[in-house]
């Protein structure tokens, strides 16, 4: 995806599923009468170089299983890339899926931690039973 | 300056009139280099104001070449020690609305400036960065990184600028609203990876950043393996020390944090799977796990040849493609290395170490 990063391909099955996501996202762009054709040419473009990604990888499982043919362990190998292209795909709904829970449970530490510190706040204090929010002199009272 | 709020548009004549723009251009001991960058902005057709080389206490001849091409040369009173410090050292003499970081070893082609500044008209754009191919293509790892690039910049970056969040800002050519950019506290040192930290800050600040790919930047990329392995390690530290640094503001910014999720997951789990799932698959199970590390090859290799055929270089990609697997191993080693020091250990590189 970026310079000086290996990868396995979740990158790249994400990329495609974006380019090819754009397509119904311009549709719906264009008929709102706020797409043109300047986006339309950047995203047919794009949405082909993923289709021709997703053809290449369907290729490459055709051709593998040929090649393995019956030839003992490797005749299995045909199998390869569509058990890969599965078990990626699910490794990247996990890490999406992730991503965004992760955001929400921040959120929710966020607002948590934003109650904590009322509550500490309204607390009253060990020594003298003073709370912030209220002036030590009342408090003692 | 600009007016604060105020969209400020680039002039765009035909006439060969200065842009509103001072290119800086970080350098140290690049006497070998400079000249050609320096003569690359002045052949612009919208060529900068003003040409800042900021000489970091080179030993070399770096200051009187780049002086007698005509550049402004300013120097700190000591070596700033990293691209980051010699960059926000010139940050303060700039005047002008729009500032440029092109590397000392980047030449830019002749339209490169008078492409990108238009799409810092939108005043919600604070950067933008440009399309960046090898200026060389001799060595295994200079053809590795050819391939890496077309693969980038031709496909995922695409994407992403048009979900409105290119990953990085390319530290070797981009262009800055300099008011916002001086806002932000412009580059900063704190990781060895600048570039993704101002990028990273600016989507932060609600700015937003564009990638033109018809602006074309042409970088020296390392050509042995001792330069390689100073530009991954700089790269892949600073990349995870990035990932720490931002990665619960990024959570909020939806796309980008998409990106990142599945950044880290490939940079984590491809050095695991190239260095230690195959070789012992391939050893246990049967040797066809081999085929593990190219096995994406004839996939990958669709957006590589679609920009090689629209740039005539078919050949040059063809022939680089297998350097592409190999720098993808010495890729994965840096990046274990990395992973492994940031994350696990908890031990920050902090030693910038200076590679192209």
């Amino acid at each position: 995806m970026a310079a000086g990063v290996p990868g396995v391909g979740i990158a790249a099955i994400f990329f495609v599923l974006a380019a090819l996501w754009a397509v119904v996202a311009e549709v719906a762009l264009t008929l709102r009468g706020q797409s043109s054709l300047a986006r339309w040419k950047v995203v047919s473009r794009q949405a082909g170089i993923a289709a021709g990604v997703a053809a290449a990888a369907v290729l490459t499982s055709v051709g593998l299983d040929r090649l393995a043919g019956d030839r003992g362990p490797g005749a299995a190998v045909g199998g390869v890339v569509p058990l890969t292209l599965l078990l990626t795909s699910g490794v990247l709904v996990l890490v999406l899926g992730g991503a965004a829970l992760h955001r929400v449970a921040d959120h929710g530490r966020g607002a948590a931690a934003a109650l904590l510190e009322l509550e500490e706040r309204a607390r009253p204090t060990a020594i003298g039973g003073a709370s912030e929010a209220e002036p030590a002199g009342r408090a003692l009272a | 300056m600009s007016v604060p709020g105020a969209p400020t548009i680039p002039n765009l004549p035909t006439s060969p009139v200065a842009a509103d723009l001072t290119a800086i251009v970080p350098a140290f001991n690049e006497e070998a280099t400079i000249e050609a960058t320096v003569r690359s902005l002045l052949a612009q057709t919208f060529p900068p104001q003003r040409i800042l080389v900021v000489d970091d206490c080179s030993t070399d001849a770096t200051a009187e070449r780049a002086r007698r091409l005509g550049a402004t040369v300013v120097s700190p009173p000591s070596n700033t020690g990293s691209k980051a410090g010699a960059q926000s050292f010139a940050l303060r003499e700039v005047s002008t609305s729009y500032v440029m970081a092109v590397d000392a070893d980047t030449t830019l082609d002749p339209d490169a400036v008078e492409t990108i500044l238009p799409a810092l008209r939108d005043p919600a754009i604070a950067a933008a960065c440009g399309f960046v191919v090898p200026r060389r293509t001799r060595t295994v790892w200079e053809r590795g990184r050819y391939i890496e690039y077309l693969l980038a910049f031709s496909f995922f970056k695409r994407v992403q600028d048009h979900f409105g969040a290119p990953l990085i800002s390319s530290g070797c050519f981009s262009v800055y609203r300099t008011e916002t950019l001086a806002e932000v506290g412009g580059w900063s040192a704190r990781t060895l990876a600048e570039d993704v930290d101002l990028t990273w800050t600016l989507y932060q600040a609600g700015h937003g950043v564009r990638f033109v790919a018809a602006a074309v930047s042409r970088p020296l990329e390392p050509h042995s393996f001792a330069f390689v392995r100073a530009q991954l390690t700089r790269w892949s530290h600073g990349l995870m020390q990035n990932v720490r640094l931002h990665w619960r503001r990024i959570l909020h910014l939806r796309f980008l944090r998409s990106v990142v999720a599945v950044l880290f997951w490939d940079a984590v789990v491809a050095p695991v799977v190239f260095l230690l799932v195959l070789p012992v698959l391939a050893v246990l199970v049967t040797p066809w796990a081999l085929l593990g590390y190219a096995i994406d090859g004839p996939a990958l290799m669709v957006p590589v040849l679609v920009e090689a055929v629209s740039r005539r270089e078919l050949g040059r990609a063809l022939v680089s493609m297998p350097a592409f697997f190999v720098l993808r191993m010495a890729n994965a080693w840096f990046m274990l290395a990395a992973v492994w020091g940031e994350l696990l250990l908890r031990r920050p590189l902090t030693v910038y170490e200076k590679g192209h």
